[in-house]
């Protein structure tokens, strides 16, 4: 200041005041005359500009009960300086209270007499930093209410010092008191767990959490702890691991129940399904020797009839008697189809192409009858049971063949695309086609549009083609063409293509 | 190719029906031949380790029979020294895949499956016999093990 022209002091006295950042006021007189305050201050009092003059007391009533013009008045009186750190004041700042925290000295003037002539007021705002504080104590609370409703115990390891602080139920968890060290609890740790935690210390700083399951054993008994921490970050708490631990013994116990009834409930089904399949093949077999034999004596009957000429009717009753059986076979067959289609493996590589040819010669006899023709456009080799899709394949083009129009040729195209990387294959015939109200019906198990006179079968040929597409994951449907013959569409997730 | 010719057939079966239908066939078809049948297991290998004559060289062997089953009859049958060079074929209502490759790893020379149809039915033991005696007594190709028409 001394090396200022004297001219110049005040000036640059007023401005440093004046511009000060943080507030300054000065006042007079048992009300407290405003006679200096800088900006900051005013900005600070909230109540305008026009400050300068009035009286503390009148333009910040709201302060009356908070005792700081007690304060004011007492330094007033004394001459001792007085101090505030984080105190509360509540100020109306335009037109609304709000709380603000204040470190704030009251100092004393005085005149030249000595005599204490004014109040100087300094304060620096922190009420930023008291919401903040506010607030974590907030988190704090919150997150204390979780650690107890989850039943945490909290710890720090300092792995330099080998110490463990931890909460009240952390060391619980040891049945201890007041604390345990690194050391206690590496020895309380089921010796073939050990390792797993020794190792997952070790990885803390390279994988930055820790992470681990492991049992203790506390008075005899073993206990599962699941520990979840990393690394402090604080500035001095190097080396220290900060983490939660939990007791999860039950959740073990619980998991260990499930998954043993898991297993026994598959055991079980697995039984039940062997023995379903056993019990359809003592059926089949069963059922099939008497209709074998029915067949093969109607068989003779029918060839000595036949000879003698003489007894027609018996000839067409041993031929009546031949179709039944035969018909009661082929319904044995379809019935055991059925129920086995669920078991076979999927995962063998099936070439349609091979799968369609297959089919070919199988039905030649019938094709020829009907003079039919089999297109199919290059068909893809995918993954599942290869004695499935021949059964799906001959079931749908022996359908189109038994379901042809009379007086017109057979022709029965297979189609295949990807959409949407599925994979979709079509059979479509030029046949007496499906009724639109037919065709969900059709799908069903035993379902029959058509009289045996009419048609044979069995009705199950095309429930055990849903069954088997579905059995690969996919869907088939009748697609109602327009008028002429039937389209069914089977749609396979791509991942059938292998 | 020398043929293979056959003194005395076997049949173990414990279907009477089946006994009778191939007893007719086999004795229109070969009449020259002798033919024994065993209702079951434990009598055909009673019949085989007695003293035969003249002596059973094909053995036709259902699967199902009491006392002793096919293919316990079968094993027995490889496992004895004297016995097990007869030619087995299986004559069975099964057409089951397992049973198949079972019996062909048993050692059996041939399998038929029975038919439902009295003509198939003499053809196949028709052409069981024709394959038995044109080939030698070695176990066929798994392909050719199992007879259709």
């Amino acid at each position: 200041m001394t090396n200022l022209p004297e001219s110049m002091r005040e000036s640059v006295l007023r401005d440093v005041i004046d511009t000060a950042p943080f507030p300054i006021g000065v006042y007079t007189g048992y009300n407290m005359k405003i006679v200096l305050a800088n900006k900051c201050m005013i900005k600070t009092y909230g109540k305008g500009p026009d400050v300068i003059g009035t009286n503390y007391t009148e333009i910040l009533p709201e302060l009356k009960n908070q005792e700081i013009f007690e304060q004011l008045r007492e330094v007033l009186h004394t001459g001792r300086p007085f101090e505030a750190k984080n105190a509360r004041v509540d100020i109306v700042v335009e037109g609304i209270l709000k709380p603000h925290y204040f470190n704030y000295n009251f100092t004393p003037i005085f005149d030249v007499e000595g005599k204490v002539y004014g109040v100087m007021n300094t304060a620096a705002e922190v009420t930023e930093l008291n919401v903040a504080r506010q607030q974590t104590i907030e988190i704090e609370k919150r997150l204390r209410l979780a650690v107890d409703a989850a039943q945490l115990g909290t710890f720090e390891i300092d792995t330099d010092k080998g110490t463990i602080t931890g909460s009240k139920r952390f060391l619980s968890f040891f049945e201890k008191d007041s604390e345990i060290s690194l050391s206690d609890l590496n020895g309380l740790i089921y010796t073939e767990d050990l390792a797993l935690w020794q190792d997952a210390l070790k990885n803390l700083t390279r994988m930055g959490d820790l992470n681990c399951e492991i049992r203790a054993a506390v008075n005899d008994t073993l206990y599962w702890l699941r520990f979840s921490g990393s690394l402090s970050e604080s500035d001095n708490k190097e080396n220290i691991i900060v983490g939660i631990a939990q007791d999860i013994t039950q959740q073990k116990k619980n998991a260990q129940e499930l998954l043993q009834l898991v297993e026994q409930r598959t055991m079980e089904l697995r039984r039940s399904n062997d023995d379903l399949k056993q019990f359809g093949h003592v059926i089949s077999h069963d059922l099939k020797e008497p209709v074998r034999k029915i067949l093969l004596f109607s068989d003779i009957l029918k060839q000595e009839t036949a000879k003698g000429q003489q007894m027609p009717r018996i000839s067409q009753y041993a031929n009546k008697l031949n179709k039944s059986a035969e018909r009661l076979t082929e319904m044995i067959d379809s019935i055991l189809n059925y129920s086995s289609a669920g078991s076979p493996e999927v995962e063998e590589e099936v070439d349609l192409n091979e799968t369609i040819e297959r089919i070919k010669e199988d039905l030649e006899i019938k094709i020829l009858e009907k003079s039919a023709v089999i297109e199919h456009s290059k068909l893809p080799t995918v993954k599942g049971s290869k004695i499935l899709f021949h059964q799906l394949f001959y079931n749908l083009i022996a359908n189109s063949l038994k379901f042809s129009r009379e007086s017109f040729d057979s022709r029965i195209k297979i189609q295949c695309s990807t959409d949407e990387g599925n994979l979709r294959i079509t059979v479509s015939d030029n046949g007496i086609g499906i009724a639109p109200e037919n065709s969900i019906k059709i799908f069903n198990a035993f379902e029959r549009l058509h009289s045996k006179d009419q048609y044979e079968g069995t009705g199950l040929g095309l429930s055990l083609c849903k069954k088997i597409t579905e059995r690969h994951n996919g869907q088939l449907k009748n697609i109602t063409a327009d008028g002429s013959g039937a389209v069914f569409e089977m749609t396979f997730p791509s991942d059938i293509l292998s | 190719m020398t043929k293979k010719i056959f003194r005395h057939v076997l049949l173990a079966d414990d279907d009477i029906d089946d006994c009778d239908f191939f007893s007719d066939i086999f004795s229109e078809q070969f009449p020259d031949l002798k033919l024994s049948i065993s209702y079951n297991g434990s009598k055909l290998i009673n019949l085989l380790e007695g003293p035969p004559e003249p002596a059973a060289d094909l053995i036709f062997l259902d699967l199902n029979m009491p006392v002793l089953s096919g293919p316990e009859c079968l094993k027995k049958i490889r496992e004895s020294q004297h016995l097990k060079h007869h030619v087995i074929v299986i004559f069975t209502t099964s057409s089951n895949p397992a049973d198949i490759q079972r019996m062909y790893e048993l050692g059996a020379d041939y399998f038929i499956t029975k038919p439902a149809d009295y003509s198939k039915m003499a053809q196949l033991i028709n052409k069981a016999v024709k394959l038995v005696s044109e080939n030698d007594s070695r176990q066929p190709a798994f392909e050719n093990f199992y007879i259709t028409i």
